[in-house]
């Protein structure tokens, strides 16, 4: 059964468009999977999104639930990775922090990258003063450091998870609007562009339908890449207290709540940051993997 | 000849360059009724931005200034941006040179036809798009256009390339046709079969045609009347089937250099540039 599955995915010669496009996914993943560290990346991120959508059934703790006769009990059979100074469960706490964790990265994602796309893609095709104000713009975000342009964002809009997505899609859509604009600037004057605008296509209709469509592939492996960079803004903003608020999950925030004890209690810091490291870990070890199957450049190389 | 589609009087094209600008297209001028016209000349002799110009695709830094531009009664060069997105590839549209590069490669061939509808037309239903395409298809002779329509243009040939190409040009029924060096990426057996297809459907739908192109035989056969051009300006103007009687000494020298089926002499003349005031 399963190797005439394979057969049918590995054939040279398919019979259809919709086998064909199997195969080839069949192909990108097994490139992706051979691997090993993209495989890894691919594992830790899965596990993330999994642990984030089954929270309540992983954790075997209410994350808020407070016991204070049980406070900053060690790593224990009882609790995995022992509790905080209010007696919570730390496990339970780093499971449903995968909730937060995963929110902040897709808002972002969400928020920054299509509007980097669309600031370097109009400003790369449309050039001139329009190309010079929006890189000039671009230029001052990129000219201060991330994580002091967030602290003041946040600091100016309040504190809070929302606010600290905000904060970090202003500060991350730069690097985007770059990437497009050069990959732009490559192919404005080419052939297919002049025809498309020949045929009497407005300027909006060639970048949305024509020049869009050619950045996504890079722009998508930029993001995965970035992700390990939001997740440490979102957690350093937890951690000095202008990202989630307590009581909520937050890694950075519980990294922050445990430094006090931190030379004698090391969990109640150490286990969020572990988590942090890893998801961390994960998303850059997917990103170059991404990057190595997606490239045809490479193809053929490894 | 009927009341002209297109007049151009005195076309001029420059570049700015270290010392001034640069002319590169120096008063070019000729009439155009719903007929064949050959420009013929060599690489940089201006062939192809005159095409351009009369689209106004000449982008900054480029100049282009002109006496007078009317197509079938309007006036271009007075029409806003919007005004001439109403006329490219509905009233005038262009055949590009190689289908490589003019053809969006992360789009599919039918969605690329159905492009140059949607832009002039919206609204259309999808069914009836896609019903469009398929019989635009078949006019350019392509075999089993249901499945070409979902192809992408790196998995078309050179030639059928260019049959996607010329149905989308002229899917929105232009009544003027630019095709700039149309076949000259493509190999000799199939140009033939590309310019009898251009050829019929210019006559099956009473077009005009400019064929820009440096193939002497190549306009000789498909054009009515030919434009030499030479560094910018026309240098002769015939008929086609006179090009034999051409006097300008560059018309000459380009026939002479043209090899025959029987050659007998030892050396291809070469063009002597001297006879003229040109480059």
């Amino acid at each position: 059964m399963f190797d005439a599955t394979r057969d049918w995915l590995t054939d040279t010669a398919p019979q259809s468009r919709l086998q064909a496009n199997l195969g080839r996914g069949y192909n990108l993943a097994g490139a992706l999977l051979r691997n090993p560290l993209a495989a890894l990346g691919l594992l830790i991120v899965t596990l993330l999104i999994l642990t984030a959508i089954f929270a309540p059934l992983i954790a075997p703790y209410e994350p808020n639930a407070q016991n204070l006769s049980n406070r900053l009990m060690p790593p224990s059979g009882a609790h995995w990775m022992g509790t905080d100074e209010l007696g919570r469960d730390i496990f339970s706490r780093v499971v449903y922090g995968a909730r937060i964790t995963l929110m902040i990265v897709v808002l972002v994602a969400v928020i920054a990258a299509p509007v980097g796309l669309i600031v370097g893609a109009v400003s790369g095709y449309l050039g001139g003063w329009v190309d010079k104000v929006l890189m000039g713009i671009t230029d001052i975000f990129l000219s201060m450091p991330k994580l002091i342009l967030a602290l003041a964002f946040v600091a100016a809009l309040g504190p809070g998870i929302e606010n600290a997505v905000i904060a970090i899609a202003v500060t991350a859509w730069p690097p985007y609007a770059r990437i497009a604009r050069a990959e732009v600037l490559t192919f404005r004057n080419s052939e297919f562009i002049a025809a498309v605008r020949l045929q009497g296509a407005s300027a909006a209709r060639v970048v949305l339908r024509h020049v869009l469509p050619l950045c996504t592939s890079s722009m998508i492996i930029r993001v995965t890449l970035d992700m390990a960079g939001i997740i440490l803004i979102a957690a350093g903003l937890g951690f000095l207290g202008l990202g989630a608020q307590p009581p909520l999950p937050e890694w950075g925030a519980m990294i922050s709540r445990g430094r006090s004890y931190i030379l004698d209690q090391w969990w109640v810091a150490t286990m969020p940051g572990f988590a942090i490291i890893l998801v961390s870990l994960g998303f850059c070890f997917l990103g170059d993997g991404l990057r190595d199957v997606l490239d045809p450049k490479h193809e053929g190389k490894g | 000849m009927s009341a002209p589609l297109l007049e151009v009087e005195n076309l001029r094209v420059a570049f700015p360059g270290r010392d001034g600008p640069v002319e590169v297209v120096k008063g070019v001028s000729f009439r155009l009724g719903r007929e064949r016209l050959g420009i013929v000349g060599e690489s940089g002799s201006g062939k192809s931005l005159t095409g351009r110009a009369i689209l106004r695709l000449i982008r900054p830094p480029g100049r282009v200034a002109m006496d007078r531009l009317r197509f079938d009664g309007i006036d271009l060069p007075a029409l806003s941006e919007k005004g001439m997105r109403a006329v490219r590839g509905a009233r005038i549209s262009m055949v590009m040179q190689d289908p490589k590069f003019s053809l969006n490669p992360v789009m599919t061939v039918g969605d690329q036809i159905a492009e140059a509808l949607l832009v002039h037309q919206r609204g259309r239903r999808r069914e009836e798009l896609r019903a469009r395409v398929i019989e635009m298809l078949e006019k350019v002779r392509i075999n089993d256009p249901e499945r070409v329509a979902g192809l992408y243009p790196h998995e078309v040939s050179g030639g059928m390339g260019q049959r996607v190409m010329i149905a989308m040009m002229l899917i929105p029924e232009p009544d003027l046709l630019i095709a700039d060096e149309p076949t000259s990426a493509l190999d000799v057996s199939v140009q033939a079969s590309v310019m009898d297809l251009i050829d019929a459907l210019i006559r099956e739908n009473g077009m005009g045609l400019i064929l820009i192109s440096h193939d002497l035989d190549l306009i000789a056969r498909y054009c009515d009347r030919i434009l030499v051009m030479n560094a910018g300006s026309v240098v002769e103007e015939c008929a086609a089937g006179q090009l034999d009687a051409a006097r300008h000494p560059y018309t000459r020298g380009l026939l002479a250099a043209v090899p025959r089926m029987n050659e007998t002499r030892e050396v291809l003349p070469t063009l002597d540039r001297t006879v003229w005031e040109g480059t």
